[in-house]
């Protein structure tokens, strides 16, 4: 049996290691390319999105009173018990998150199981990026239980004047979008803007799908309309955003967003 | 051979004909790197130029239409107009694309597919460039009252974008901050008393439903808020960052007009009455 020079046993240990280097690399890769292990910051980047955690839950609970109190004066037990009632919204909010985060992070998954596991967590942060204390929290369970007959109707038309408020703002970002590719004159877009104030409705809720409501409401309004106001050009151009809200106004309507009408 | 059962010096010469070969690589790179650099500068410049010209002329054949939709010039006016347009394209083109630093050139390069999240890019907005561009190609090439005519269609619009702005900010802030009515109020007068297009965010900013809070300058809107308030707006403010659009920005997201032929390759600024001329589209009807 030949021996085996040393000089050679440093070569083959040199050549080993690197062979063992390379193919470590390389199994990580393709572990790295078929797999995916959820970590702490990815479950919050789908949970909160862009807006991040938010910190200061007093903040939030006290400026969402001071809504209430600014348009119906509340006296300092219905405060109190409003408090209360966003203190719960947040910490179930929170236990829900925590359940969910000790279900799924730290664990890997192959890529079919990647969207089911963003599915699971989507709920939730649609929950989050729509505000804890919306309509149907704990703490709008209070407003309405808790305020006086007088109180709520303030309360209702200072919600109203805010949604016609918003109307009119992406009424506006509408006709300025619309813009980009299909200049108006002044004339002309004073009457489109008022058209559609008229012919569109302001949403039931505002939030992220605000920037639809227009587009959505206005494949329902009749083209000679906006053909009296429009050359035929612009309103080709027009005519493809009508297209497209064609589609949303029954996703709109499903989210109860728009009134189905 | 001998010498070469010894094992430090075999261990040397690995090593060192390791380093040889990575510093020779390093050199080589360098090298090739001065060669190459050279040459396709002018290819990279050249497609880029090309790239950005196609990019914009649907920008500037809006900005045309609208310009001959507010001035209302003659068959001939319209003509020379698009003329001098399709020139300074060309110029306009070649100066922008100079002015951008390597990752916005891969960016247009690439079909501006990018958003980017940050301060404003180089060498400026494209659409507020060809905007004053064509301002004062108006004012060079069509009479007087056409372009005063233009000039006050263009300042209107540009109101109506401030206050469309301006409103999305307030809702903005009262989507985050709960604002009362006079509130709303005093923060939108604020803002509009202190536009400036420097802070001021794109339209396009607005059509992520709320995902993106844009930066708002803390002094218009503090002063009108509460303690609450402004902790959290403080909070939204500070992690915010104005928002750069690619394709999305230059319209490509929606419809643009096309009613404007504007000529491939550049010709002169008064062409010949026989040659051939640019032509544009008539709207069916004037519309005002």
């Amino acid at each position: 049996m030949k021996r085996i020079k040393p000089i050679s046993l440093v070569e083959f240990s040199m050549m080993a290691i690197v062979t063992v280097v390379s193919w470590i690399g390389g199994l990580q890769a393709v572990t790295a390319q078929n797999h995916f292990t959820l970590d702490e910051s990815q479950f919050d980047a789908w949970l909160y999105g862009n807006s991040n955690r938010v910190d200061d839950v007093d903040s939030q609970i006290t400026l969402a009173i001071e809504g209430v109190d600014h348009v119906c004066h509340l006296t300092g037990a219905q405060s109190d018990k409003l408090r209360l009632a966003g203190q719960g919204d947040y910490s179930r909010f929170d236990r829900q998150a925590d359940e969910l985060r000790s279900e799924l992070v730290g664990t890997t998954y192959n890529q079919n199981e990647i969207g089911d596991v963003y599915q699971k967590v989507r709920p939730l942060a649609t929950t989050y990026q729509a505000g804890l204390l919306g309509r149907s929290s704990l703490f709008a369970k209070v407003i309405r239980s808790t305020l006086t007959p007088e109180q709520t109707g303030e309360y209702a038309a200072a919600e109203k004047e805010r949604l016609k408020a918003n109307h009119a703002a992406q009424v506006k970002l509408f006709v300025a979008m619309l813009e980009r590719g299909c200049p108006l004159t002044s004339a002309q877009r004073t009457r489109l803007v008022e058209l559609l104030r008229s012919e569109t409705k302001p949403a039931l809720r505002s939030g992220q799908y605000d920037q639809y409501v227009i587009p959505a409401q206005c494949s329902a309004i009749k083209e000679e309309k906006f053909t009296a106001i429009l050359d035929e050009a612009q309103f080709r151009v027009l005519n493809k955003t009508l297209q497209q809200g064609r589609g949303l106004r029954r996703q709109l309507v499903q989210q109860g967003i728009l009134a189905d009408d | 051979m001998r010498y070469c059962r010894n094992y430090d010096l075999r261990c040397v010469c690995w090593v060192a004909v390791i380093f040889a070969i990575a510093c020779g690589k390093s050199l080589f790179a360098q090298d090739f790197a001065l060669i190459v650099d050279e040459a396709p500068n002018a290819m990279v410049q050249n497609a880029l130029q090309k790239r950005l010209r196609m990019s914009l002329e649907p920008i500037l054949k809006v900005e045309l239409s609208f310009a001959i939709r507010a001035a209302k010039p003659t068959d001939d006016q319209r003509r020379a107009l698009i003329a001098a347009a399709a020139i300074w394209l060309d110029q306009f083109a070649d100066e922008f694309a100079q002015k951008k630093n390597q990752n916005e050139q891969q960016m247009w390069l690439q079909g501006l597919q990018q958003i980017v999240i940050g301060g404003p890019p180089e060498g400026g907005n494209p659409r507020t460039e060809i905007e004053s561009g064509v301002a004062k190609l108006v004012e060079k090439t069509l009479p007087e009252e056409k372009a005063a005519a233009y000039k006050k269609e263009a300042k209107e619009r540009e109101a109506f974008r401030r206050e469309a702005t301006v409103d999305q900010l307030v809702e903005q802030l009262d989507e985050k901050l709960i604002l009362s009515a006079e509130q709303r109020a005093k923060i939108a007068s604020s803002l509009s008393a202190h536009w400036d297009s420097k802070w001021a965010p794109e339209l396009e900013s607005f059509q992520f439903g709320g995902s993106y809070f844009m930066p708002v300058p803390g002094q218009w809107v503090q002063p009108e808020l509460t303690p609450a308030q402004r902790i959290v707006f403080d909070r939204l403010n500070s992690s915010s960052r104005q928002i750069i659009f690619g394709a999305m920005a230059l319209g490509r997201n929606g419809g643009l007009i096309d009613d404007v032929d504007l000529p491939a390759e550049p010709v002169a600024a008064e062409p010949a009455p026989a040659g051939p001329q640019p032509v544009v589209a008539n709207p069916q009807h004037d519309v005002d």
